[in-house]
């Protein structure tokens, strides 16, 4: 994994959103498309998250592109243990 | 006959006839029946791992929860989809290395990682004592929706048994590729019934979702937020996040991933999965309906809230539908547990044991545990009673405990140790099957904690056990293991 990849970062944001978006919508007497408030919350992240990951997969997408044959690095020696 | 039990016949023959035929053209080795020869694109791996994912539970118990608890039902639409940011970045790792070393079940992960098969012997008996009673419950769901639906023209005992014989017969016969079949029905019903169930309900008995929460806000005040204790947001969080991480330590989850044809299978999936979890919002609509229409369900029969509601609106073959999309639900992660279960205990148990044991006798013993696995599991989920309670609910903290030690075998070289892992594995299970015996709570630990520490659901208590014991035994055992090498294979 290069180290310039740091739009992977960007994964965290809905699992946050949701956790700390919790407290606080949390008992809020309002309604967002007919949902209660923390429930259309809930909804909204669940939908960043697909769209996150789809922007993140792009990103990569275009990297490895740009870096032409961006082959998964080959492991160590060390590592190349036989499962039998 | 009547209509519904035509309807739940025909799509379980169809089921079935589609897992029988998946078959052809495929030699039946270990690599085919486990793994699929590792051939599977995008559409059959996330028929795979949405199969397994939206079992019984989605149906029964996410109505349930929605229809006794209310806010508190939320955290299972939401863990799912941190699970599945985690699994952008796991699984390709994962599939990398399984591929790369031809492993067939989890506990071959750690194995090989590892380089023990103790490690693996452990593991697979983790496995095991999570799937068996999954395995039961998804039976004993089964039985409650074919015999509801039915309108009790086929009994329970019945139900599982016919069941039984199906799973039996297309596990042994098609292996994952049976599962991944049946999973293409199953999913296209139950979208179509969850969705339509959501959308219908709501409408017909509320006139509009909004409508629906006000009345449900008026009769039960308070009902859509999290309460200040108990079910608090501070339960929420822990137990969102615990269940995240525990997810795809599910020992059939994880290998379905073997079946992949390419890593990018897990990148496009995590884009779609998160989309197909919104199919919950409509299974608690459902169970928000049933709450003024079908009220005083509790205990044992709160299950029922989702098929009581379909019952008192639809005639009966429409009925049949849900039922047959809770069959399905229950036959393809059923059959993903059976195949798994029989796996690991043909391979990291058996062979673990009898090393000399070549890949053909394993593959043919693993086949023969399958009908063996499933009589236990049916008679259990007739005559088990409550035994298996404290097992069901144990067997996700079981699977979570596999976390930090996987999480820390994914550097080329492990980050932990052999001991380190076996311990810590062991460490997280003694305290899940501690603090499950003994009935302990943290409040009653520390009653003087504050709520928000005090709700946090008690897995995390051994999850954080874990952790530490893998990470202090492994750094006392780094030195000596890496001097030592591999010689323990």
């Amino acid at each position: 994994m290069s180290g310039s990849r740091r739009y992977r970062w960007l994964a965290l944001v809905p699992p946050l959103s949701i956790l700390v978006g919790a407290p606080l919508a949390n008992g809020v007497r309002l309604y967002v498309l007919g949902l209660s408030l923390i429930l259309f919350w809930f909804v909204a992240c669940v939908l960043l998250t697909s769209a996150t990951l789809a922007v993140i997969a792009a990103l990569e997408q275009r990297a490895a592109a740009r870096s032409a044959p961006d082959e998964p690095p080959v492991e160590p020696p060390g590592s190349s243990d036989h499962s039998r | 006959m009547n209509p519904a039990l035509l309807v739940i016949a025909v799509f379980h023959a169809l089921a079935l006839g589609l897992a029988l035929l998946a078959r052809r053209r495929h030699t039946m080795n270990l690599e085919e029946w486990t793994v699929g020869a590792r051939g599977f694109g995008s559409l059959f791996v996330f028929l795979l791992m949405a199969g397994e994912i939206y079992a019984t539970f989605t149906f029964l118990g996410g109505s349930r929860w929605a229809y006794g608890r209310g806010a508190p039902a939320f955290y299972i639409l939401c863990y799912g989809a941190i699970a599945y940011a985690i699994s952008y970045f796991l699984l390709p790792v994962v599939w990398r290395y399984a591929t790369r070393h031809h492993l067939h079940s989890q506990a071959d992960f750690f194995v090989s990682k590892y380089r023990s098969r103790g490690l693996g012997i452990v593991v697979s008996l983790v496995s095991v004592a999570a799937i068996l009673p999954y395995l039961v419950l998804q039976l004993k769901g089964l039985g409650i929706i074919v015999s509801e639906t039915s309108y009790g023209s086929i009994t329970v005992r019945s139900a599982v048994w016919i069941s039984v014989v199906a799973l039996v017969a297309y596990v042994v016969i098609s292996g994952v590729r049976g599962s991944a079949w049946t999973a293409v029905v199953k999913d296209v019903l139950i979208l179509a019934v969850a969705v339509g169930l959501g959308v219908y309900m709501p409408l017909h008995y509320y006139g509009g979702y909004q409508p629906m929460f006000e009345a449900i806000e008026r009769a039960k005040p308070g009902f859509f937020a999290f309460p200040a204790r108990g079910m608090s947001t501070s339960w929420f969080v822990s137990t969102v996040l615990l269940s995240a991480l525990g997810f795809y330590m599910w020992p059939h989850g994880f290998a379905s991933s073997y079946t992949a044809r390419s890593e990018d299978v897990f990148r496009k999936n995590a884009v779609v999965m998160p989309l197909y979890q919104l199919v919950l919002l409509f299974v608690f609509f459902t169970g928000f309906a049933a709450i003024l229409q079908v009220p005083g369900l509790v205990g044992a029969d709160a299950d029922l809230s989702l098929l009581r509601l379909s019952k008192q609106t639809f005639a009966p073959w429409i009925v049949g539908w849900i039922g047959a999309a809770g069959l399905l639900t229950a036959l393809v992660p059923g059959s993903m547990l059976l195949l798994t279960a029989s796996t690991i205990l043909a391979k990291n148990v058996y062979g673990a044991l009898a090393p000399s044991t070549g890949e053909r006798t394993i593959a043919l013993l693993a086949r023969g545990l399958v009908p063996a696995f499933a009589l236990v599991a049916g008679l259990l989920s007739l005559h088990g009673g409550q035994s298996l309670v404290p097992l069901l609910l144990m067997g996700y903290n079981f699977v979570t405990q596999l976390f930090p030690a996987l999480m820390l075998s994914l550097p080329s070289t492990p980050w932990a140790t052999r001991g380190g892992a076996l311990a810590g594995i062991l460490t997280g299970e003694a305290v899940v099957i501690y603090l499950q015996i003994s009935g302990a709570t943290l409040p009653k630990l520390f009653p003087t904690w504050p709520g928000a520490i005090a709700d946090l659901n008690i897995g995390i208590v051994a999850l954080i056990a874990n952790a530490v014991v893998v990470v202090l035994v492994s750094l006392a055992t780094r030195r000596r293991s890496f001097t030592t090498g591999a010689g323990a294979r």
